[in-house]
């Protein structure tokens, strides 16, 4: 079961909606249960008890810690120390499990992890730490909990939602609705055009060119590069499409993880629009406590008295910021290249954030138009070039990999080899993948003014209405990547 | 009070900090202003903002903030 199969959207959903409308209100939340733990089974079959163990984990330390903060004698640090223990037991153990499934390879001890544990982590962390915090009520019910952890939408690839983001509107059961039923099918539609119209098209090429890259020419190999960053976004904002589409028919709104990324202004920009749940968690349970633990304070305090506020207002987002890039790279596998990758981004970030100040004066002094079409049009390249390195070694298999394939980008690059390379794709292909994201540019581009399209859409007469989503529907069936010479690409996020 | 909108204009440069509702909403603040902000503060108040204290809430307006200084204020 995967959420791009048409036997999720058109068997297991209407299934699962069918069933929940014919519960009775106050227990629909446990038919919404049942349903996630069935999806688990069907993707993970017995490694479910991990699942439950994460849960139990995340139930027993949330209770005990709201227990002590009512309870304790203890007051003040005391308190927060106690309460810091338990949290810390809770952390170990969750992350344990993932430590155990997914990073034990490299002293080649293999384990086949549950599809999902790197998500539902994050969540039994955040939910721990929330409580913790006192910025949430630990809750009562360990059913109730296991439905936040495990909703079946999110269990593969994310978003990663906070308790207070989707866990009341779990439980309330709300009624299936038309205007919900129909929007959260077009929002599938959308995810399904995306993933079988144009990521899977390009996926063969990717293939081919990580593969066998020392057979192409360096104007080949950049394609492949590309065609592979398009197929991630596609593929992986597609595949959120399909989730928050389902969650959006059971009344369940979703955090959204992408807000049209290439428009971002710079590295920084991109990950608050790229990723977003994970950004913003990371944010919030790495960057935060890093940045103001006393350790760190310390340091800070001692280089202002050094060097002075200029430079000491640096070290603690510095510091932190390591630890935000390691953590995005280590949480995407145990490979150099996750790690590279993050620490990429962390010293392309380092350098935009010490450089933002005295490159502002330096435009300010010329005269320049920061937000000038010609800046803008630089600043979108600049980007582009950046985003398509960082996914060159985050798909290479290794990071020498990585390097010999920019070296050939960059020392081998005739463009006319280009049309002699075999990439796997005719002309039928580049014309029909292009037309695509020829399509999902002009509608990010509409979101990025502001616009809702669907309820654009809504408010057509009904024949031009109806029109638009037959297309849609059309498409995907006609032109989606199927038949001879492809094969069903998994969802590239559900390995990580 | 006052010294809170003095930091808060000198680090969020160019918005209307005086009567912004929406300083983390609207992006005014990003993560690195937020820690420089928090650690006038510290400074400035001698109190002790925790990870807990760092949401929206808290900061989308100097009125919030200056709650919060208050309340960390009376708790110490």
């Amino acid at each position: 079961m995967s959420y791009h199969l048409l036997t999720y959207s058109l068997l297991f959903l209407p299934a699962v909606m069918l069933m929940y409308q014919l519960t009775p209100q106050k227990i629909r939340w446990v038919t919404l249960l049942v349903t996630d733990y069935i999806f688990f089974w069907l993707i993970s079959g017995g490694l479910i008890i991990w699942m439950l163990a994460a849960t139990l984990v995340t139930y027993v330390v949330g209770r005990v810690i709201a227990y002590v903060a009512e309870n304790s004698t203890a007051k003040g640090k005391e308190l927060v120390r106690k309460k810091r223990v338990i949290l810390g037991c809770g952390v170990i153990l969750t992350l344990g499990m993932l430590v155990v499934f997914k990073y034990l390879k490299v002293f080649g001890i293999t384990f086949i992890a549950p599809i999902g544990i790197s998500y539902y982590t994050l969540q039994t962390i955040s939910y721990m730490t929330d409580v913790y915090r006192g910025t949430v009520k630990a809750e009562k019910h360990i059913g109730r909990l296991a439905l936040y952890l495990s909703f079946f939408p999110q269990i593969m690839e994310g978003p990663i939602s906070r308790f207070n983001e989707t866990a009341y509107a779990l439980f309330s059961g709300k009624e299936l609705s038309f205007h919900n039923v129909a929007f959260g099918y077009q929002r599938i539609l959308w995810g399904l055009f995306k993933k079988m119209l144009i990521a899977d098209r390009l996926a063969p090429a990717v293939i081919k060119v990580f593969s066998g890259y020392e057979n192409y020419d360096g104007s080949a190999v950049a394609v492949g590069v590309i065609f592979y960053t398009i197929q991630l976004y596609m593929e992986f904002s597609g595949c959120m499409d399909i989730i928050i589409g389902t969650g959006e028919i059971f009344g369940v709104v979703l955090p959204e993880n992408f807000r049209q990324p290439f428009f971002a202004k710079n590295a920084s920009d991109f990950w608050r629009r790229w990723h977003i749940t994970l950004g913003t968690w990371l944010k919030d349970y790495v960057f935060y406590p890093v940045s103001l633990a006393k350790p760190v304070k310390k340091v800070a305090k001692s280089v202002k008295g050094k060097f002075g506020i200029g430079v000491s207002k640096f070290v603690a987002p510095t510091a932190a910021l390591f630890c935000v890039w390691l953590s995005n790279g280590v949480w995407h596998g145990a490979g150099w290249t996750y790690i590279f990758y993050g620490m990429y981004y962390f010293v392309l970030i380092f350098i935009e954030t010490i450089t933002e100040a005295p490159v502002k004066k330096f435009m300010e002094q010329k005269n320049i138009n920061s937000e000038g079409n010609v800046c803008k049009a630089l600043r979108a390249v600049k980007l582009f070039v950046i985003v398509n390195i960082g996914e060159l070694f985050f798909r290479a298999t290794s990071v020498t990999q990585g390097f010999e394939m920019l070296g050939r980008i960059l020392g081998k690059f005739h463009i006319s080899a280009l049309f002699e390379s075999n990439l796997g794709m005719d002309v039928y292909d580049v014309v029909l993948a292009c037309l695509g994201i020829i399509i999902v540019l002009l509608v990010d581009i509409l979101h990025e003014k502001g616009v809702s399209i669907r309820e654009r859409i809504a408010s057509l007469r009904l024949p031009l209405r109806w029109g638009v989503w037959y297309a849609i529907i059309l498409s995907v069936i006609i032109l989606g990547a199927y038949g001879a010479g492809y094969t069903v690409v998994d969802m590239i996020y559900a390995a990580y | 009070m006052e010294k809170l909108l003095e930091i808060l204009e000198e680090i969020a440069q160019g918005a209307d900090v005086r009567s912004c509702t929406t300083l983390i909403d609207d992006h005014i603040l990003d993560s690195f202003a937020i820690l420089s902000l928090v650690s006038e503060l510290e400074e400035e108040f001698d109190v002790e903002i925790s990870p807990a204290e760092l949401i929206p809430d808290n900061f989308n307006s100097a009125e919030k903030l200056w709650e919060m200084i208050c309340r960390l204020k009376g708790d110490n």
